[in-house]
């Protein structure tokens, strides 16, 4: 039963992920414009775009090899992944033994790395430096990200995104600081994970670009959800309760997927595009964050 | 009976290596092949078959005799070694001298082995780390007898000055063999030196595993020619072996069996990726240099070409190597991870700030690796050449050909099963609740990281991606638009090399980056100041 209820959840969240992240981008590009006192794009023009572009036909660079044909689909694979075990609305979905931290964030960075050869692969100046600073940015944003990966599994006991967020659950009340700072640290490091990279996709088209494009939207989905999982899941439905429960975890999801979207549009407004020097800045500043959080959590936990 | 068997191969090997120069190369390539397999076998079923064995040699300093010993810890070595080394291309007499160091029952042995392994090749590392062992081992009994200083370990002061001694010939001896290195530890920390130990030995081990792992990492980022960038690019997973040893001593210190038994395995593991992805990038490496003629880094470009076999094994390596699921680094650094976490549960808080900056270290390297990766495989094999005789390059042979795609699918193999490179080693670790050949975990009931599951849900990703959209039959080569980029002249026939993003340039952002660092920048800039304050005052008290 609570295998057939887990099933159910898991199917649930994989057709609101394929379905909202492509909107997702819409609204926040939606929103950016209204912030900036334009009138924006619908929000379903993403939808629009990846369907127009997979009816198109493939150009390729002359000095492509396999590597952009197969690049986007991996990249696309292992964001799809990540994104269908990071839980959104209930916990105990049927991948949830499966759903550890280290592995997300493995799988997001192997989704970076994709599209970087891809863009190496056309063999121009313009893909080579985009590459370049996307891996950079991804680089930097490991230390930092795996800093708060240890501090949640210190105060848990696991990796295991699902008893996190159970933990998180049951603690709701009595927030530490260092959980407050390494959420501090977590927001950061989304910031600079969720820049899209323009450059990357120069040399690409059809097909191919509507795989990045969709990476990108159920990247972004995927760190909103992966933010809430770790730190605010409130509203969650527990592992094993029905339907009414998963309503509720629904609104309480669309709730704080707004909220994010509207944080990190405004965040783009009032910063403007983030150069790579200061995104550089705001990794190391994410870093010692994630240092203070963990110094918080270890004399907490010595003197309990 | 294993053990002779053994000893008679390590003879053989010694004799194949003694008259090398007198027989055609072939016979000593496929002899010391044989031998090797021989070996492999040997090893499995001292494996399999329980219990130790030791053996006197006839020779020997003094009357006294070497012993040869084996024992599960030897044996496991001994598989790693002899399937691997060979794979290197490695001349029969320092095989014959591995197999000597690991099966040596005592410390003269040992440093017989030792010389025999790098007195050729690098005498400055092998000459200190053989010194360190002989004064070490000399503190503990005559001649170091293994069976003796089992039974009766070195204490006090003793056993601070040999442990401290082995750590820094072990330090000597990673120039020489990783492996060898990571043995000699196990050897004398945890086999000889017995129980009840002090929490400070793993700090050491902590620090310099971290040191090398980031320090690793960096130089395979930046380095510019092939051969650095792909041998040092796998340190970091050596350095993270290095780490979880200090784990494992911190969790023995604390007497937390399991906990030490988790952290030995992420040491196997990570010494075993280590090992298999520096051989198979090496050789990679190789067959570049003679496929295209050259190992900079920025005359080559678009190999994949010209070299689809080379590319695919090397691809293979370095997703391993950039700890990407469900690849066999990353299987390694989930356990090292694991063994840190368990080890910041102990001792104070000194200790525990020291862990999370190792882990910092951990994950910078990490992060770095995959930079590193990328850029390798982006610049050599991807792109347009570099060089007209870059676009040239042939496959290498076909013996060089299998030699790569072996190696490739055994790391892909472990990678998916990581459960199989577990189980040699599991003679000594101990591990005993937690092995299952389709998840890793920390403990019986709890959830972990299952490399098969990974691949599975990969595949149907893939599968849904591929088949969701698509292609439209028609497929079209124009020249690369990116930014005006137009097509090349004929006079020009493989484009100019400079509109290219070069090797140089990919890693230009992080030099600036980490130039930007702190305290290097700060402690030269407040330098500075404080000279020019000292000056300024010291003129004006002159002047007036």
């Amino acid at each position: 039963m609570t295998l057939l209820v887990g099933l159910a959840a898991q199917l649930l969240h994989i057709a609101l992920m394929g379905a909202a992240a492509p909107m997702l981008i819409g609204v926040y590009a939606w929103m950016q414009a209204r912030l900036a006192g334009r009138v924006g794009p619908s929000p379903l023009q993403p939808w629009r775009d990846l369907i127009r572009l997979s009816h198109k036909h493939t150009v390729l660079a002359e000095s492509a090899s396999g590597a952009t044909t197969i690049a986007p689909v991996a990249s696309v694979a292992a964001t799809a992944i990540a994104a269908c075990l990071v839980p959104s609305f209930a916990l105990g979905m049927i991948l949830s033994p499966f759903a550890d931290l280290l592995l997300i964030a493995g799988l997001l960075m192997a989704a970076r790395g994709a599209p970087a050869l891809a863009a190496m692969d056309a063999g121009t100046a313009q893909g080579g430096m985009a590459a370049s600073r996307a891996m950079l940015l991804a680089c930097l944003t490991e230390p930092a990200l795996l800093l708060v990966l240890f501090v949640l599994a210190l105060l848990a006991g696991s990796l295991n995104l699902d008893l996190i967020a159970a933990m998180q659950l049951e603690n709701g009340a009595d927030w530490r600081i260092g959980v407050g700072i390494a959420l501090a640290a977590t927001l950061l490091v989304a910031l600079v994970e969720t820049m899209r990279h323009q450059a990357l996709r120069l040399d690409l088209g059809g097909r191919d670009l509507a795989l990045i494009e969709a990476a990108d939207a159920l990247r972004l989905l995927a760190w909103f959800n992966l933010i809430g999982a770790m730190f605010v899941p409130f509203g969650m439905a527990p592992a094993g309760a029905g339907p009414i429960a998963w309503v509720v975890g629904i609104i309480a999801w669309l709730a704080r997927t707004l909220l994010l979207a509207v944080a990190l549009a405004l965040a783009h407004i009032m910063h403007g595009r983030i150069r790579l020097p200061r995104a550089a800045q705001v990794l190391g500043v994410a870093v010692v964050l994630g240092l203070l959080a963990a110094i918080f959590l270890l004399a907490d936990m010595g003197t309990a | 009976m294993v053990l002779t068997l053994f000893a008679i191969l390590i003879a053989a090997l010694a004799v194949l290596g003694a008259v090398a120069c007198f027989v055609p190369r072939l016979a000593v390539t496929v002899g010391s092949a044989g031998i090797c397999c021989a070996a492999v076998v040997l090893s499995v079923a001292a494996l399999t078959g329980a219990g130790a064995a030791t053996l006197q040699l006839p020779t020997g300093p003094w009357g006294a005799g070497l012993h040869l010993a084996l024992d599960p810890l030897a044996a496991s070595f001994l598989l790693l070694l002899f399937l691997v080394m060979p794979c290197a291309d490695t001349a029969p007499l320092p095989l014959a001298a591995m197999g000597i160091t690991a099966l040596a029952g005592d410390g003269f042995t040992l440093a017989v082995g030792l010389l025999l392994l790098g007195g050729t090749t690098c005498l400055r590392f092998t000459a200190s780390a053989v010194v360190c062992l002989i004064v070490a081992f000399a503190l503990t009994g005559p001649l170091g007898d293994f069976a003796a200083i089992r039974a009766a370990p070195p204490e006090g002061w003793r056993a601070t000055v040999v442990v401290l001694l082995v750590l820094a010939g072990a330090g000597a001896l990673c120039r020489i063999n990783t492996a060898i290195a990571v043995y000699l530890v196990l050897r004398v920390l945890f086999d000889l030196c017995g129980e009840g130990q002090p929490l400070w030995w793993g700090v050491p081990l902590l620090l310099a595993g971290g040191a090398i792992a980031a320090i690793g990492s960096l130089r395979a980022a930046l380095a510019d020619t092939l051969h650095t960038a792909l041998s040092v690019s796998s340190l970091h997973l050596f350095g993270m072996a290095a780490m979880a040893l200090g784990a494992a001593l911190f969790a023995r210190a604390a007497d937390l069996p399991s906990a030490a038994s988790q952290a030995l395995d992420a040491a196997w593991l990570a010494l075993v990726c280590h090992m298999l992805c520096r051989t198979l990038l090496v050789r990679c490496a190789g067959a570049v240099e003679s496929g295209a003629g050259t190992r900079r880094l920025d005359r080559l470009g678009g190999l994949i070409h010209r070299m689809p076999v080379t590319a695919a094994t090397c691809l293979v390596g370095l997703f391993a190597v950039a700890v990407l699921p469900p690849g066999l680094g990353f299987a390694a650094f989930w356990l090292v991870f694991q063994s840190l976490l368990a080890a910041a549960r102990i001792g104070g808080l000194g200790l525990q700030l020291l862990i999370v900056s190792v882990t910092v270290l951990a994950a910078l390297s990490v992060g770095l690796a995959g930079l590193a990766a990328v850029r390798l495989f982006g610049e050599v094999f991807l792109g347009r050449p570099r060089t007209p005789r870059t676009a040239v390059a042939e496959e290498p042979s076909r013996p060089v050909g299998f030699v790569l795609g072996g190696l490739a699918a055994l790391i892909a193999l472990l990678g998916l099963l990581p459960a199989l490179a577990l189980l040699p080693a599991a003679g000594w670790t101990h591990e005993t609740d937690a092995i299952s050949f389709v998840i890793l975990r920390t403990g019986a009931e709890t959830p972990g990281y299952s490399p098969i599951a990974v691949a599975g849900l990969l595949a149907v990703a893939v599968i849904a991606a591929w088949r969701g959209l698509r292609r439209t039959a028609e497929q079209r080569r124009e020249p690369a638009w990116s930014g005006g980029f137009a097509a090349q002249p004929a006079w020009l026939p493989f484009g100019d090399p400079a509109t290219q993003y070069g090797p140089a340039s990919f890693v230009e952002p992080l030099q600036r980056v980490a130039a930007m660092l702190p305290p290097l920048a700060a402690s030269r800039r407040g330098l500075i100041r404080c000279r020019d304050a000292v000056l300024r005052t010291a003129t004006t008290l002159v002047v007036r």
